[in-house]
């Protein structure tokens, strides 16, 4: 193929189908490069100066998140963030969403997602340990979304079940808004010993680059601008950019780096994967660290098609490949020990002392360009933000429900999609294997435990949107306190989180206003609790001709429990057990599922939070987690307490005899941070000595076959296996 | 005793089996890579889950050729025990050292759960410690764990008594409701559920701890 | 009643996973000579003899349902 010449390009302007503005163009000649870019060149900057590489809409934003703490030993701008838990221990996590490819080819989309986030983290030299996601999809009402659901769970099980590590957590759920956006989040948490953590960065001028893994071929090219564009009908040429997936490379790249990391700490300078923008991102992003530059040359790359040309090289987003900066001496030991799996592994570049990218291909210049105008220089923008007229126009009332007959509400609201059983999606993910799952999907988090400690991981993924698009800054706060309550009812100690925040168009000053106020939200409650944003991920242009998603920040939190015999999980275990609601409930309504399931939608202003009442309730529940007296602990969310009851009582199949001083529709208030717990009938007096705020005892586990609730205003006795079918079925049924 | 754990590439349960013999014996326990043609000295095989070369083509049958299975097949002959585990069950159909197939699930997905399961046959040296139809629960996490085979076969495994595990409720689709078979002989076996996941109670179950026992205790007797 | 058989591939640019490690493990076995191994799937398709446009049906079923036109693409072998 023939290239336009850098005349051609700037009068045929072809750098707008790559994503840049004709200012952005013109910063570039006039600023970075002081010439006009050639076709390769160009291609570099459009997909570096993208938002999914260059954060050019969020990074001012971003800032705001507190990112500091004692404990963290990485935090954003390496591939994952790192925290000390002790022992000579760190955990590593990150999440990612992989919203845009899921949407065009939603297999593989999701399962590059996954294989994406695994190698963020064994690139920092950590072992893989759980793997936990975040789904959104729009209504099962047609055929096309149902496809899509059963694709993307497909995709995720497919690649974490055959790399083998065990898919602990997560949530999925259903808005009429995500139909033509779905929102695909995958984390990966990692544990590695402190001394053993890789940088992501290179120097050292001489130090070799090391290409590993899979060969290169034409896949997924553009695939980084093409996550920042808004969707549009004639996405035909969207389609070239899928990559299509290979765990079991992945798995053999895996062992490799690890093995090299673990036994050799000292043969590996750095080490970054090719995610987004392939070959071009990571290494401009490994020197630009350091100030350091890089003569590469592209005749070395291992190829997988024929008469690739420079450009399809450093953009390609094949999948299953690594870049370590090595040292001379050790370079033919190192080839040999990837060689010995199979794998390919060539030199492609050396690093040198000016701040200069170079490429060479065919023994010519290919790209001379300066890795500060590839990374520093990109754009910045400070979005103009306006308070969204939908945020201001909500009622300020309460919503009233209008419960006419409390029994057929009671059995709706278990069949709600956001409430209903979801095994039947992660039940298609090994949450097993490795041997160390203690707390298995369907809990409030999942739980790891660390062979040959006493110490366990627990992590979580919570992203409630209905709260932040009814009030972004409360529904931030909201969200990121469901995390602390998910972690702290298992029994965990919140330790720090990631998140991935997904929203539409940021040009839009509403939009940005929802984006900038919802982290404020997730900043204020980490401020409070101390929590380090480690890393995390921005996926703007979630809009599909111009229909934009809820506003959907989704957090990633990870706790430590120290001792394993803290663990707790939310079924109750005993009949004859005390129940008790933890926390004082209100008349919250707005942005309910008793809302959605009475009027299709929701409205009204959400009520401000009591923090220091938040964490009264809190610390109830870690010292009576602590002092052993709780039996089963689950937090209160979507559907309110009548829901949280009857996904206590599921497992074991128990019933329950409720007597509450609350009326009927109070059992569907979803007042936040609100906790149900059991205890043994002997430790009544010093449980409730340990409780600082206010609790009900509200009745007790049995052994019946119903499910007897009695309210201030009414009695009802529900049949417990009508009220389990209706809730196991609710998905099932719709996914027919 | 000096017992290998056989490393396929893609194999990812290799470590798990290691743990779990470690907990329920003092032997010698290594891990053996699949291209390794010899396994000389070794008493016993143990073959973990995993998607051996990504189950490509069909699962278990490229490990069923690489230049280990032959060994293998050799430390059969002699009989001694031989176990394969989910994949390992797997490649050990593949390599003909047992009858039938496992083929996709009857529901076409990933199944991973922890089903109940029956001790069909404790006369066997991976039984023995189990009483006849014990219930036990075993993990299990498979998307190609459907047993499959022709009804002769089926006749033969039911008269030579080598149908050793049934799951109590039909979870995948296997006739007969198999889980877990072994050769005439009864030196090797096969088996879908995962015995190694189920031997601490923090993990939920211990039932499978008595497998493994039973492999031991049978050695130590013919020793 | 006619019978259509139709094989559906990979598009050259997309990289056929599978067939990449089945080369490898028969080169193992000593298949020296093979140098690539790609694999399809393979449809035999009974469609009424009096069926107009056979061919057309038979490539817009292949289009919408049998292939997934992201990755891969067809060849209607022959009728018989």
């Amino acid at each position: 193929m023939n290239e336009p010449t850098p005349i051609e390009l700037k009068e045929t302007k072809l750098y707008k189908n790559w994503g840049l503005t004709t200012e952005e163009y013109d910063y570039l000649c006039a600023d970075v490069l002081k010439r006009l870019p050639n076709y390769t060149e160009l291609g570099i900057f459009s997909v570096m100066w993208s938002e999914h590489c260059s954060y050019k809409n969020s990074k001012n934003v971003l800032k705001k998140f507190p990112s500091s703490g004692s404990n963290v030993i990485t935090g954003a701008g390496e591939d994952a963030g790192a925290i000390d838990i002790g022992d000579g221990m760190a955990v590593v996590f990150k999440a990612e969403s992989h919203n845009h490819p899921s949407a065009v080819e939603p297999f593989q989309g999701a399962a590059t997602g996954v294989g994406g986030i695994i190698r963020d983290i064994f690139s920092m030299g950590a072992e893989p340990i759980a793997l936990t996601d975040s789904l959104k999809f729009g209504l099962l009402e047609d055929k096309e979304t149902k496809n899509l659901v059963s694709e993307v769970v497909s995709g995720i099980g497919w690649y974490g079940n055959s790399i083998g590590i065990p898919n602990i957590a997560g949530e999925i759920s259903f808005e009429k808004c995500y139909k033509k956006n779905p929102l695909v989040n995958a984390m990966c948490i990692g544990l590695i010993k402190k001394t053993n953590l890789t940088t992501s960065s290179a120097k050292g001028t001489g130090n070799l680059l090391l290409y590993v893994g899979s060969k290169t071929g034409r896949d997924g090219i553009h695939g980084a601008t093409f996550a920042s564009d808004e969707f549009d009908e004639n996405n035909s040429t969207q389609k070239s950019a899928v990559q299509v997936g290979n765990p079991f490379i992945e798995k053999l790249l895996m062992d490799s780096c690890l093995d090299l990391v673990t036994n050799h700490p000292n043969w590996v300078k750095g080490m970054q994967d090719m995610g987004a923008a392939g070959l071009i991102s990571s290494t401009a992003e490994m020197v630009s660290k350091t100030g350091c530059g890089i003569t590469l040359n592209l005749d070395s790359i291992p190829q997988r098609e024929s008469d690739m040309s420079a450009y399809e090289m450093l953009l390609s987003e094949s999948q299953e490949r690594m870049v370590l900066c090595i040292e001379k001496e050790n370079s033919s030991k190192i080839i040999q020990h990837f060689k010995k799996s199979g794998l390919d592994a060539v030199i492609i570049g050396e690093i040198t002392d000016n701040d200069t990218y170079k490429a060479t291909f065919n023994g010519e210049t290919v790209v001379d360009v300066p890795v500060s105008g590839i990374v520093d220089k990109a754009p910045r923008y400070i979005r103009s933000v306006v308070e969204s007229k939908r945020v201001s126009s909500q009622p300020s009332s309460q919503y009233v429900p209008e419960i006419s007959n409390l029994e057929n509400t009671l059995i709706n609201i278990l069949k709600q999609p956001n409430i209903s059983d979801k095994s039947s999606f992660y039940k298609t993910y090994d949450s097993q294997v490795k041997s160390d799952t203690v707390v298995l999907p369907g809990g409030d988090a999942g739980v790891v435990r660390i062979k040959e400690t006493s110490k366990a991981i627990a992590v979580t993924n919570d992203s409630n949107s209905r709260f932040v698009y009814l009030d972004p800054f409360i529904g931030g706060q909201i969200l990121t306190l469901e995390s602390v309550n998910n972690l702290i009812s298992t029994g965990a100690r919140p330790v720090g989180l990631t998140d991935c925040l997904n929203f539409g168009n940021p040009e839009n000053p509403e939009i940005f206003y929802d984006f900038s106020k919802s982290v404020d939200g997730i900043s204020d409650i980490c401020t409070t609790y101390e929590l380090p944003v480690v890393s995390g991920n921005v996926s703007l242009f979630n809009e599909f001709e111009e229909d934009a998603i809820y506003p959907s920040p989704m957090i990633g939190m990870v706790g430590l429990i120290e001792d394993t015999e803290n663990i707790t999980t939310i079924d109750f275990k005993n009949a004859g057990d005390l129940i008790y609601l933890i926390g004082e409930t209100k008349d919250d309504f707005n942005g309910s599922e008793i809302q959605t399931l009475e009027n299709g939608k929701i409205f009204g202003q959400l009520s401000n939070l009591d923090i220091s009442k938040i964490q009264e309730n809190q610390n109830s529940i870690v010292q009576l987690i602590e002092e052993k007296l709780l039996i089963s602990c689950h937090d209160i969310s979507e559907g309110g307490l009548f829901t949280a009851l009857a996904e206590c009582s599921f497992k074991n199949n128990f019933g329950i005899d409720i007597k509450t001083k609350l009326n009927s529709k109070q059992l569907f208030s979803e007042t936040s941070s609100r906790f149900v717990v059991t205890v043994n009938p002997s430790d009544k007096l010093i449980v409730e000595s340990f409780i600082s705020g206010t609790y009900e005892l509200i009745g007790e586990v049995t052994d019946d076959s119903e499910f007897k609730i009695q309210t201030a205003d009414e009695r009802v006795n529900l049949n417990k296996d009508v009220a389990h079918r209706s809730w196991k079925e609710g998905i099932s049924c719709q996914m027919k | 005793m000096k017992l290998a754990v056989i490393v396929f590439p893609g194999s990812n349960c290799d470590k798990d089996l290691y743990h779990a013999l470690k907990i329920t014996t003092n032997h010698n326990i290594e891990f053996v890579n699949s291209d390794e043609p010899n396994l000389e000295g070794f008493d016993g095989v143990f073959i973990p889950g995993g998607f051996s070369y990504g189950d490509y083509l069909r699962s278990g049958a490229l490990a069923a050729k690489t230049p280990i299975t032959k060994a293998i097949k050799r430390l059969a002959d002699q009989g001694k025990p031989v176990l394969g585990i989910c994949n390992g069950f797997q490649i050990l159909t593949e390599m003909n050292l047992l009858p039938g197939s496992l083929i996709k699930n009857d529901s076409g997905k990933f199944i991973c759960d922890t089903p109940t399961l029956i001790v069909k046959n404790n006369q066997t040296m991976f039984s023995n410690e189990y009483k006849e139809n014990q219930e036990i629960r075993l993990p299990i996490a498979h998307g190609e764990g459907e047993f499959y085979c022709d009804l002769s076969t089926l006749k033969n495994l039911r008269e030579n008594n080598q149908i050793i595990l049934q799951y109590s409720d039909d979870v995948n689709g296997s006739i007969d409701k198999i889980a877990g078979i072994t050769n005439i002989k009864g030196n090797v076996m096969g088996l879908m559920p995962h015995p190694e996941r189920a031997i601490e109670e923090i993990l939920g179950s211990k039932d499978g701890i008595k497998l493994f026992k039973s492999i031991f205790k049978s050695s130590e007797v013919n020793q | 009643m006619a019978t259509v058989k139709v094989l559906v591939n990979f598009k050259k640019s997309i990289i056929d996973v599978q067939g990449q490690e089945v080369e490898k493990i028969a080169d193992v076995m000593g298949f020296k000579s093979i140098e690539a191994i790609r694999i399809g799937k393979y449809f035999e398709i009974d469609i009424s003899d009096n069926t107009e446009n056979k061919e057309k049906i038979i490539s817009e079923l292949s289009e919408k349902l049998l292939i997934n036109p992201n990755l891969e693409e067809f060849t209607i072998l022959e009728e018989r």
